[in-house]
């Protein structure tokens, strides 16, 4: 239970003899019958406190440097004699701040004033304490303490309470002396600690392409694509230096137009190498408070994730997009079927405007001659990327239906001269055409070089 | 004046990018017969015929010839086994295609036409071997990797290119000009080996003047070597040039 009469006998214990002073206050003001407000955290709020009855901790996440440290969040004319201002600074920016004094202080005179500033050092806000309940005064003139909130929705990174003036002042013809003993109430902002990432390029990356065992592949090499990131940490504009960041890699599910595959996906890797898998890794802020780590891509495309994570800091994410830009559907026509459709790659007819083009005027013109549609299989998945038939992450034999270059054409139904249409039409098309004799059921692996 | 002349064919060919040079044949040796018919408007019928000599290994698939002047018809000799194109790679082409029986060794092509507004004049040709469909191998590397090596184009290693004669735009001009390019056109025909007698070749380049007496010389001497020293696409190019000439006189 909290007796505020006490401090207010103490005001007065080295300006007056015991007894006279004692009497005088009871008769003039028996009981001040309104307490201060207790030193606790308040709901709807993340609950940090800096108060005199519970010391240095602030119990949450932002920590503060209280000058002078003693005696600790007091002033007062009275031993242990601090007259000087309160100085607090956070270690990160806090917002919703409250002090409540308790002590015994005049009804009379300047209270003292919460003042409050920005990561800058700039005074941002200033708030005269008042007094608690001024109908405590009563005929000594004086009572227990006296509050000041700054205003809402501003951010601080130090306040100071300025003290009282005068500290002494008369109290029935006695010299009283004032005593403020401080409770701050504050919240952590939300925005406190920042991850924020940064990569060179920001551009969508192209897929990786990695060394194939399946003899139809055997041109390619390990080509990587690789991405530089830096994760930088910073509480309320300020860098966090030596902070551990743990890092992860996830897929967003059936991104690339990869759908319910078995196996494990290739997520590509935060370090390099033709046969590097890091999925998971833990960097140290330098004193600048950022850390580098590589990303290399996969050979698959689709939508990947990097979440950083810091202890006591919600995980910040990065999408990253590993395609081959400007890929558009084949779409229906009237002169081709689309065949090939699979539940593990419902779609998959994505090429090149020269590719798509060039399908649709060899369709036409077949068309035009045999009066029969073309049935176009496989070319590439939306985003391009590795092309895994089987759904298993693992299969290799479409290496070249990567880039929207290249399509199949089923041709085991057409005759001798409808094959001969379609090879010399292709050649003429676009680009550097080829075409290649493949597979069962056989079919034209067609190709364009754009 | 012959030197003369053998100096600006000299010249000319030093000019001509090798590609468009008579390149070893993959198994295909041609002899490329054009002839021209006028039509009236300005059209011009140029009609092929491509004898696949004794001498070749292979048959011939299909035929082009650039066409700077963009063919107004085309005509397939036989519909049901050959078929036709006017553009190749973005240019405009001539072109036949061979859907079944190719015209093989010791073989000629029925007469190959097409129609376009404008004179004779030096093109390039291509002509495909009959080829099987090259088997299976997809390992494209990323056509963004510049220094990755393109895949072989099996079309390409299957074609044989050379000269012969097309249709090309009307020439702008006055005479003198046209009477100029018939005189380069006839430096041409000799570093092509069109017309193989020097002499020929200085007479005919001496009569490539903007003069009606001069022209009509021209048109009867080539008349007089032609099958002999003249060929039958320097024919057809310095012929129809002359009396493109004759009209504008």
């Amino acid at each position: 239970m909290h007796r505020p009469w006490l401090p207010r006998l103490a005001v007065l214990a080295l300006a007056v003899p015991a007894a006279a002073c004692t009497d005088s206050i009871r008769q003039s003001n028996p009981l001040a019958v309104n307490s201060p407000p207790p030193a606790r955290r308040e709901a709807g709020t993340t609950g940090c406190l800096l108060s005199y009855a519970t010391g240095p901790g602030t119990g949450c996440a932002v920590t503060a440097t209280v000058s002078p440290a003693s005696p600790f969040m007091r002033q007062s004319s009275l031993s242990p004699v601090q007259m000087g201002p309160i100085t607090i600074v956070f270690s990160g920016p806090v917002t919703n701040v409250r002090v409540s004094g308790s002590g015994a202080i005049s009804c009379n005179h300047f209270v003292g004033a919460l003042v409050g500033y920005d990561s800058a050092g700039t005074e941002i806000a200033r708030q005269d304490l008042t007094l608690i309940n001024p109908a405590d005064c009563g005929a000594d003139g004086v009572t227990f303490g006296a509050a000041a909130i700054l205003p809402a929705g501003k951010q601080f990174r130090k306040v100071v309470i300025e003290p009282m003036s005068p500290f002494q002042f008369p109290v029935f013809n006695l010299t009283g002396n004032s005593t403020a003993n401080y409770s701050l109430f504050f919240d952590q902002a939300a925005d406190s600690t920042k991850i924020a990432f940064t990569s060179t390029p920001r551009a969508n990356m192209r897929p990786s392409i990695h060394v194939s065992a399946n003899p139809l592949c055997r041109r390619l090499t390990y080509v990587p694509q690789r991405r530089s990131y830096t994760v930088a940490i910073t509480r309320g504009g300020a860098p966090v230096a030596n902070t551990a960041v743990q890092l992860a890699l996830t897929a967003v599910d059936e991104s690339g137009g990869h759908v319910a595959h078995t196996g494990t996906r290739p997520l590509g890797s935060f370090t390099t190498g033709a046969n590097a898998n890091t999925t998971e890794l833990t960097v140290t802020t330098d004193a600048q408070g950022r850390a580098q780590f590589p990303y290399e891509a996969p050979e698959y495309s689709g939508q990947y994730v990097i979440t950083a994570t810091v202890a006591g800091t919600p995980p910040k994410a990065d999408t990253v997009t590993v395609s081959v830009n400007g890929l558009a559907d084949l779409g229906t026509g009237t002169s081709w079927n689309l065949i090939g459709a699979t539940a593990v790659h419902p779609d998959a007819h994505y090429g090149t405007a020269t590719m798509r083009s060039a399908l649709v005027e060899l369709a036409d013109s077949f068309h035009t001659r045999f009066t029969r549609r073309l049935e176009y299989n496989d070319v590439s998945l939306v985003q391009g990327g590795r092309f895994d038939i089987d759904g298993d992450w693992v299969d290799a034999s479409h290496c070249d239906h990567r880039w929207g270059q290249g399509a199949d054409l089923r041709t085991n139904d057409l005759t001798a001269a409808q094959t001969n249409y379609v090879r010399l039409k292709w050649a003429r098309i676009d680009g550097t055409n080829s075409y290649l004799n493949e597979g069962s059921p056989v079919h034209y692996h067609l190709k364009t070089s754009r | 004046m012959l030197t003369k002349i053998f100096a600006v064919a000299a010249a000319l060919l030093a000019a001509v990018p090798a590609a468009a040079q008579q390149a070893p044949a993959p198994g295909l040796d041609l002899d490329v017969r054009p002839t021209f018919q006028a039509l009236p408007g300005g059209l011009l019928r140029a009609t092929y015929v491509v004898a696949n000599l004794s001498s070749s290994a292979d048959s011939l698939w299909s035929f082009t010839v650039d066409a700077p002047a963009p063919a107004v018809s085309i005509a397939a000799p036989d519909a049901d086994r050959w078929e036709t194109g006017t553009m190749d790679h973005g240019a405009t082409v001539a072109s036949w295609g061979i859907l079944e029986g190719m015209v093989g060794p010791g073989q000629q092509s029925p007469g190959l036409s097409y129609v376009a507004a404008g004179v004779p004049g030096i093109v390039q040709y291509r002509a495909v071997r009959w080829f099987p469909v090259p088997d299976g191998d997809e390992s494209e590397p990323d056509p963004a990797d510049s220094t990755a090596a393109p895949a072989p184009d099996p079309l390409a290693a299957n074609t044989v290119s050379g000269s012969t004669v097309g249709i090309v735009p009307p020439p702008a001009g006055g005479t003198d000009v046209l009477a100029g390019r018939l005189g380069q056109l006839v430096a041409q025909a000799c570093a092509l080996g069109w017309i193989d007698n020097a002499g020929v070749c200085n007479s005919l380049q001496v009569k490539a003047v903007a003069d009606a007496d001069g022209l009509n010389d021209m048109l009867h001497e080539l008349d007089a070597q032609r099958g002999k020293h003249v060929s039958d696409a320097a024919y057809s190019l310095l012929a129809g040039n002359a009396r493109y000439l004759l009209e504008q006189l």
